[in-house]
């Protein structure tokens, strides 16, 4: 990459990464991560559920540790305002690899290629949470763009890339899956760089092994990938009819249309988007992951195939003029990059201050019991784990923990499908806190249980003790 | 004789894999949802020598109008029903299903040698499988290869195929509002016949042709509401969600995904396939219905991506001549194409040397598929249906809620209990019915108002949903029950 590339890239991602702080924290599962990550601090990693009453003592994977680590170094630095510096530096490190990947496979002309990776930074949007997650898809960015790089030290660089990322995020496992196949094929194809494929290829095996999980790290991305949790949005199938979904196809009728028309695209464009085309496929969460994938080559191949059309249309056209393209001189390069960081760091001093919790049930909090008994919506338990943490929660985005029983037995309650009280009792379930729209809140009050707190988004509601008492 | 004979041969492998189809889907049993208020339209529009477009059969939205320009679709299925009951049924699903697979092979076999195209045309029709659904829908799925098919062959010069595009699309349009599919691969490929400087004004004039008679004509869905009826699902009903590709079907949907994308990749494609495929790909990623249409879609050009390549492959093992000229890869592929070509025919030398014996196979396969009408089932199958409470509907009256999958059902064996829903969605949509359905389902705030809104007296619902409970809460009584059901009435 040239002085040029990186300045541009850095300009790039500056501007995307200040954009993206002017948003405030909020994630819902923030919260729980933040809460683990403090009691991993204080006593080591933990192994076994703390914070619910549902499934206390059960397993809970530990996949994550590294990446909940830095939200909560953040946190501990500078209260919300550091966890919003973490997001912003992390969006801003894919924005960054996103638009050197396309200026490196196009140099020559860093507009076209800046505006091709704009589809891309669009959809990486929706990552942009304050999660490990986000962390995830910056080592993917990481990934795809040191696979464009030429000679050995980028693949080398794999190699520890892809162990750290195993501690930080599940994700690991399709970027040590994808560094497995480039390996195999520079193996036999690319023979020149043998001694980087090799390192690219331990460091991909390694990353399965050197977590505090073992081998057990490869539990998550299985789970995810075969039996994803369809109710939770992000788990769902992506869907053309929303913004996120038009944006995802368009990204990929652009590929196939490309492909189509250009030459033939390299081995590694292959490797790559394929299989994240058909991960994709899976769940709206993988869809970023396409377009970083694909920007690359759509940055190199997309003009090209426009100029195979035109020139089946119009004939071919004279070559445009290639223009001395020199370097910038190294000072405005920096000048460039340095400006990037600038108002990157300029849109976190003045960033909010306080999380958004417009979604959460606040004005429950002072009427919330301690103890266990509490029935709370999905997308409230790991706010509730953070804000309420003397009530322990029935169910919270960490999902691994509850799936099976509770989870089945949630969603009968929330539905308040036939049999919910008996699930109600048998669980011991005391207190309701759902949203007033939820059929168990509707039916609950039509039965005339005790509400304790409401508003527009909540109600809280006493389980009548004849009930809540629980069977014999 | 000897032509027809011929003409047999040489479309044996098409012939051949349609008997087989044909023979497959015979033999399964009429299942789907709405095929009861199809033919309950159809029998209607029989009886009464009319087109319907008015509400008959609900108590939520009568006598209001709607128009799915389906008509002759449903005359069709009742005709056939009426000739021979379910097998008769049966028998026209059958043919629609081989008529698909006789031209999905056919484009298959375009540039593919058959040990290819049968394989890729056999995991398409396997794809299709779902939307074997006894429909007008099943004309799209007979239809659109077929046009496919004529428009390869038009370009590839035949101008009789090209005549044969306009009257396919324009009866089409009487059959299923997917026919706005067939006119947009029209002007397609015009497009792409203007865009390759190659003769363009039989494109052109087919095309106009076309959209003007089913423009011009009365019986079909407006063009307009046609293609908002092909792009536009209807969330929350299955054929009209995304695909789940950790499905079967969806898995061996990802799987043309994945295998044309790498083909592309790695091969290169042809402009036009980028025309067609992309807008079918978006199709197949909107609503799970439309996922066939994209396998047949990309067969022939998947087919001919991967011919190439073996063809450059064998031109390379060939001689290392032809290895350092691999730049010039279009007269590596037709060396290679022609290599594979002749090694078909040598395999075909039996046929050479005893020329009626391809065409005396087609025929015994026909007379095999013909054969296994005798397995067609004498009865749909009706056990994801409330058949146990068809005594009590009939013997009570009042506003029924039903479930939304049973109204076809219910209008087909109960006409005289009108439905408060049903699989024909458009009536529902606008008067507010579809989403009071869903309200008092779901038990969402104001169900209650719902039910009393409508003076609901009866709802035949599965036993799981919320609002069995909500009723049974309210002291509303069985009035019937079963596997899969409860027929709920509310207190007097």
């Amino acid at each position: 990459m040239t002085r040029t590339t990186v300045a541009l890239a850095m300009l790039v991602a500056g501007v995307w990464a200040a954009a993206s702080a002017t948003f405030p924290v909020g994630d819902s599962d923030l919260y729980w991560h933040l809460a683990t990550a403090r009691e991993t601090l204080a006593h080591g990693l933990m192994r076994s559920d703390i914070f619910s009453w549902s499934a206390a003592g059960a397993p809970v994977t530990t996949d994550q540790w590294l990446g909940e680590n830095l939200l909560y170094a953040g946190y501990s630095a500078a209260g919300w305002l550091g966890v919003l510096a973490v997001r912003t530096l992390a969006v801003g490190i894919i924005v960054f690899c996103i638009a050197a990947a396309a200026l490196a496979r196009r140099p020559t002309a860093a507009v076209a290629s800046i505006a091709i990776s704009v589809p891309a930074i669009l959809l990486s949007r929706f990552l942009w949470t304050e999660r490990p997650e986000l962390m995830g898809a910056a080592f993917f960015a990481l990934l795809v763009l040191l696979l464009q790089l030429p000679g050995d030290a980028p693949l080398i660089a794999l190699a520890p890339l892809l162990v750290v990322w195993a501690n930080v995020h599940g994700s690991f496992a399709l970027g040590s899956a994808l560094a497995i196949l480039v390996a195999v094929y520079g193996l036999v194809a690319d023979r020149p760089r043998r001694r980087g494929y090799l390192v690219a290829a331990a460091g991909a095996i390694l990353s399965f092994v050197l977590t505090p999980a073992g081998v057990g790290t490869a539990v998550t991305p299985s789970i995810h990938l075969m039996d994803p949790p369809r109710q939770i949005q992000e788990w769902s199938l992506p869907d053309p009819a929303t913004p996120a979904g038009a944006l995802w196809v368009i990204v990929l009728g652009l590929v196939v249309a490309t492909a189509s028309v250009s030459v033939r695209a390299r081995a590694v464009d292959a490797i790559l988007i394929v299989p994240t085309a058909l991960l994709s496929l899976l769940a709206v969460r993988h869809t970023p992951l396409l377009a970083i994938a694909a920007t690359p080559y759509l940055a190199e191949h997309l003009p090209l195939a426009a100029r195979a059309v035109a020139d089946i249309a119009f004939g071919p056209i004279a070559a445009a003029r290639r223009r001395d393209r020199r370097s910038a001189p190294g000072w405005m390069s920096a000048a460039v990059g340095i400006g990037g960081l600038v108002i990157a760091a300029a849109a976190v001093v003045a960033a909010p201050r306080e999380p958004d919790e417009s979604g959460f049930p606040v004005g429950a909090l002072a009427s919330l019991p301690a103890g266990p008994g509490l029935f709370a919506q999905y997308d409230w338990g790991g706010w509730l784990i953070w804000r309420a943490p003397a009530t322990p929660v029935f169910i919270d985005g960490r999902l691994v923990p509850y799936r099976g029983d509770v989870l089945r037995d949630y969603q009968q309650v929330l539905e308040a499908r036939p049999g919910w009280r008996d699930v109600v009792a048998r669980r011991g379930v005391k207190w309701l806190l759902v949203r007033p729209s939820d059929p168990v809140g509707v039916r609950a009050t039509e039965l005339g249980w005790r509400v304790l707190a409401h508003d527009r988004s909540f109600v809280l509601i006493a389980v009548p003790n004849s009930l809540s008492e629980g069977p014999p | 004789m000897s032509r027809a004979l011929a003409l047999l041969s040489r479309n044996a492998w098409p012939l051949g894999f349609s008997a087989a189809a044909f023979t497959i889907a015979v033999g399964l049993p009429a299942a789907d949802s709405d095929m009861w208020w199809h033919l309950a339209s159809g029998k209607w529009m029989v009886e009464h020598r009319d087109r319907l477009g008015v509400d008959i059969f609900s108590s939520t939205a009568t006598g209001e109008p709607y128009a799915l320009g389906e008509w002759l679709g449903e005359v069709a299925l009742y005709l056939a029903y009426a000739a021979g009951s379910w097998i008769g049924v049966a028998v026209l699903r059958a043919t629609l299903v081989a008529v698909a697979a006789f031209a999905v092979a056919r484009s298959a076999l375009r540039h593919a040698p058959p040990v290819l195209a049968v394989p890729l045309a056999s995991l398409a029709i396997v794809l299709s499988k779902p939307t074997w659904t006894d429909r007008p829908q099943l004309f799209t799925l007979a239809l659109f290869p077929v046009l496919l098919e004529l428009c390869l062959a038009a370009r590839s010069g035949s101008r009789a195929a090209l005549v044969a595009a306009v009257p396919v699309v324009v009866v089409w349009s009487d059959l299923h509002a997917g026919y706005a599919l067939g006119i947009a691969l029209l002007w397609i490929f015009a497009v792409d016949a203007l865009l390759e400087h190659r003769p363009a004004t039989g494109w052109l004039v087919a095309a106009a042709l076309t959209t003007f008679l089913v423009s011009a004509h009365p019986g079909p869905l407006s063009l307009i509401s046609a293609a908002g009826h092909v792009a536009a699902a209807t969330r929350g009903i299955a054929e009209e969600s995304p695909v789940d590709v950790l499905t079967p079907f969806g898995a061996l949907f990802a799987l043309f995904v994945g295998a044309a994308l790498a083909a592309f990749l790695i091969r290169g494609g042809t402009v036009l396939g980028a025309f067609v495929l992309v807008p079918m790909l978006w199709l197949a990623l909107s609503a799970q219905r439309h996922v066939p249409l994209f396998g047949f879609a990309v067969v022939p050009f998947l087919s001919e991506v991967i011919t190439k390549a073996q063809a450059a492959a064998t031109s390379r093992s060939g001689a290392s001549e032809a290895r350092a000229a691999a730049a010039t890869s279009d007269r590596e592929h037709e060396q290679g194409r022609s290599r594979i070509l002749d090694l078909a025919e040598r395999s075909d030398g039996s046929a050479r040397s005893w020329p009626h014996m391809r065409s005396m196979l087609v025929i015994a396969l026909w007379i095999g598929a013909i054969a296994s009408i005798a397995t067609a089932p004498r009865s749909p199958d009706t056990r994801v249906f409330p058949v146990g409470a068809r005594d009590a509907l009939k013997a009570s009256s009042g506003v029924l809620l039903n479930e939304y999958d049973w109204g076809g059902y219910l209008i087909w064996t109960v006409p005289e209990r009108p439905v408060f829903v049903d699989g024909r969605l458009y009536p529902y949509v606008a008067n507010g019915v579809l989403a009071a359905y869903q309200t008092a389902v779901h038990v969402l705030p104001g169900w209650r108002s719902a039910i009393d809104r409508w003076n609901v007296t009866q709802a035949l619902i599965r036993p799981d949903r919320a609002l069995a409970q909500a009723l049974r809460d309210d002291g509303w009584s069985v009035r019937s029950e079963g596997e899969g059901y409860v027929l709920l009435e509310r207190p007097r």
